[in-house]
């Protein structure tokens, strides 16, 4: 299945199997799936389907069974560790359900994390980090422990993490799933806009039906295997 | 990352971590306080025996003193009479010594033995000529810094008695002999001839070896010479006002013998070649040293270990986190060591504060111990600064901290990025 504009990333024939005590699991089943610069995209289906699994597998935090993934045009399939970390730090963004921010550091501090091992000077790092924060409505919080913002606000900060390296790929795994309906739309509206204004890949894993009304692609998923593909 | 950012990371991390950063503080420098402790205790008691050794000796034959200076031929050769290979000119020579900048005096010594009578019974003896004044200074001499106080009042009090003696407490009781009574002394003397002297009690003395206290007496160098009717002496005994000054004294005692006594052969031995009991006990110290030592050892890396891997195990979901965004590996490993290393720094720089305090509240208890091994002598523990082992001690804490944090982080990475990304 494909679909349209310049390639971004691309899922070959995918399969990955998962062992639950003697039992083997197909998580996913030969899915083929290319993602175009630009999409915003959602992966859509029940608990289990394999919608998490997908987004590690682009993620590049989990390597498949069978198949093959590229992502900007290079095959991560054969990719040593080392390798595989370095795509994660330059080319893609993560947004976790639980925003996964370290707790002892601050807005800045936690947008600036994934540019600290980038071989930067303190002055980018710091536009960079102001300007992301920016992006998403924080500047005036960057001084905050996790701790002391809401959801809403430590998802955006999350946002501005996965947003900072500038990668070409965003990977959402139900970044609105702990937060309340408003809250939720509000964060959508960010990644949107995002998405708009820079020109990057976006992937949402989500139930949410609110989410898959702004999506421009929407992938159902079930039992591992893409079972309905719609381009709005 | 730079150096200087990673060393920022890792403080920042610990800064702000502040609960798990105490708990494993509070380990190493509990840790490195103990071990400190224990090297201050075993400082103590190796130079508690040695000082000991020095200035009372564990044999009753008194301390060696640190340099004592002997006939050649005396360590060489089988004397066919008492004090053929005797010192004749130890005035001299005891001047001479007395001269060396670092010598704070010496004195002559004669060994000899004989039979001593109340009249009624007759037991023998092993005795020894001194200067007795000397004698009680190299004993109070000791109490300056080790604060055990040895009683010297005995040797005061022959000082005070022209033809005193003083009795092993045995020997005193066996021949019913108290302060003021006068006894025979009997001995041969330098031609084979028997000779007899009376001596009057001055006091008695303790060796701490009750065997010792049986046959063992103490009498003025000049006395000792008279019943041997010889003006040479045993030995000449040098008390430097330093112990450490040993091996720099001995060269110059010799220079000085070779410039003003040319026709004669010494031999000069520090007191470490004299002390066979010394030696005997510190082997047997420093087997039980090493055991506990390698216990405490143990237990302090174990406990390390523990804490540090309950702490890095708490940060599970932040090192798959990390690994997510992008960050190495390698560069994970590199924080979590530097967090250790630093860890273990801290450590050591509480614990020797730890230890400085806990060190003298100690010192300053008057806790009393047991004596030592043939002694009756109480004495107060004290824990010494063990300078030596400190350096030694802060590896082992920074070792186990940094390599604990390396070990769990191996443990760590057994679980996939998937997985620790969703840790609770």
């Amino acid at each position: 299945m494909k679909l349209q504009g310049l390639e971004i990333a691309r899922l070959d024939n995918v399969t990955k199997y998962y062992r639950l005590g003697e039992v083997q699991i197909t998580a996913l089943n030969g899915i083929t799936l290319v993602l175009q610069e630009g999409d915003f995209t959602v992966i859509a289906g029940p608990s289990g389907s394999g919608k998490s699994t997908m987004l590690h597998l682009l993620g590049c935090i989990d390597k498949p069974d069978k198949g093959s993934i590229i992502i900007d045009g290079a095959d991560t399939t054969g990719q040593s560790l080392e390798e595989l970390t370095e795509v994660r730090l330059k080319r893609i963004g993560f947004i976790f359900q639980t925003f996964n921010l370290v707790p002892v550091l601050t807005a800045f501090e936690n947008v600036e994390l994934p540019l600290l091992f980038r071989q930067m000077g303190h002055g980018e790092i710091k536009d960079r980090v102001d300007e992301a924060l920016h992006k998403v409505g924080l500047s005036d919080r960057m001084r905050h422990y996790p701790s002391r913002l809401s959801g809403g606000q430590q998802q955006r900060v999350a946002i501005a993490r996965a947003l900072v390296g500038h990668p070409g790929l965003i990977l959402a795994d139900e970044p609105t799933a702990n937060l309340d309906s408003k809250t939720g739309s509000e964060i959508i509206e960010l990644l949107l806009r995002v998405n708009q204004d820079e020109r990057v890949t976006i992937l949402i894993a989500t139930h949410d039906p609110a989410v898959k009304g702004k999506a421009n692609n929407i992938i159902n998923i079930q039992d591992g295997r893409i079972n309905e593909l719609m381009s709005l | 990352m730079k150096l200087h950012k990673l060393l920022r990371f890792s403080f920042r991390n610990l800064f702000r971590n502040r609960r798990r950063t105490i708990i494993t503080l509070s380990v190493a420098a509990s840790g490195f306080a103990a071990m400190a402790i224990i090297a201050g205790y075993i400082d103590f008691t190796f130079y508690g025996l040695q000082e000991l050794t020095i200035r009372n000796g564990f044999t009753g034959a008194g301390g060696t003193g640190h340099i004592q200076i002997f006939s050649l031929n005396a360590l060489q050769k089988e004397e066919s009479y008492p004090l053929e290979f005797g010192i004749s000119d130890y005035e001299a020579i005891t001047k001479g010594i007395q001269t060396i900048d670092g010598v704070f005096f010496a004195m002559p010594r004669i060994e000899f033995s004989g039979l001593i009578s109340n009249g009624e019974k007759s037991l023998s003896f092993l005795g020894m000529g001194v200067d007795a004044k000397k004698e009680a200074d190299l004993l109070s001499f000791f109490g300056k810094d080790m604060a055990m106080k040895l009683d010297n009042s005995a040797l005061y009090a022959l000082q005070d008695i022209p033809n005193g003696i003083l009795l092993g407490k045995d020997m005193a009781k066996s021949l019913n002999a108290k302060r003021g009574d006068t006894l025979m002394l009997l001995s041969t003397t330098v031609d084979g001839a028997v000779n007899a002297i009376d001596v009057t009690v001055a006091g008695t003395i303790t060796t701490g070896f009750k065997t010792a206290d049986r046959y063992y007496l103490l009498t003025h160098i000049s006395d000792a010479q008279r019943v041997m009717q010889t003006d040479k002496v045993s030995k000449i005994v040098a008390v430097l006002k330093d112990t450490e000054y040993t091996p720099i004294v001995i060269p110059e005692v010799s220079d000085i013998l070779n410039r003003d006594f040319p026709s004669h052969k010494f031999a000069i031995e520090g007191w470490e070649n004299l002390a066979e009991y010394y030696h005997a006990i510190c082997d047997l110290y420093r087997i039980i040293f090493s055991f506990v030592g390698a216990v405490v050892v143990v237990i302090v890396t174990l406990s390390c270990t523990n804490t540090m891997l309950m702490s890095t195990m708490e940060r599970i979901k932040e090192i798959g986190t990390l690994r997510a965004i992008g960050v190495s590996s390698k560069w994970v490993t590199a924080i979590f060591l530097l967090e250790g290393f630093l860890t273990g720094i801290g450590g050591v720089i509480i614990g020797t504060i730890l230890k400085y305090i806990i060190s003298a509240i100690i010192n300053h208890s008057w806790i009393m111990m047991p004596p030592p091994p043939g002694m009756s002598i109480s004495y107060q523990l004290q824990i010494y600064p063990a300078t030596f082992f400190i350096p030694l001690i802060a590896i082992v804490i920074i070792s186990s901290t940094t390599l604990s944090s390396l070990i769990t982080l191996r443990k760590v990475r057994r679980i996939s990025i998937v997985e620790a990304i969703t840790h609770v």
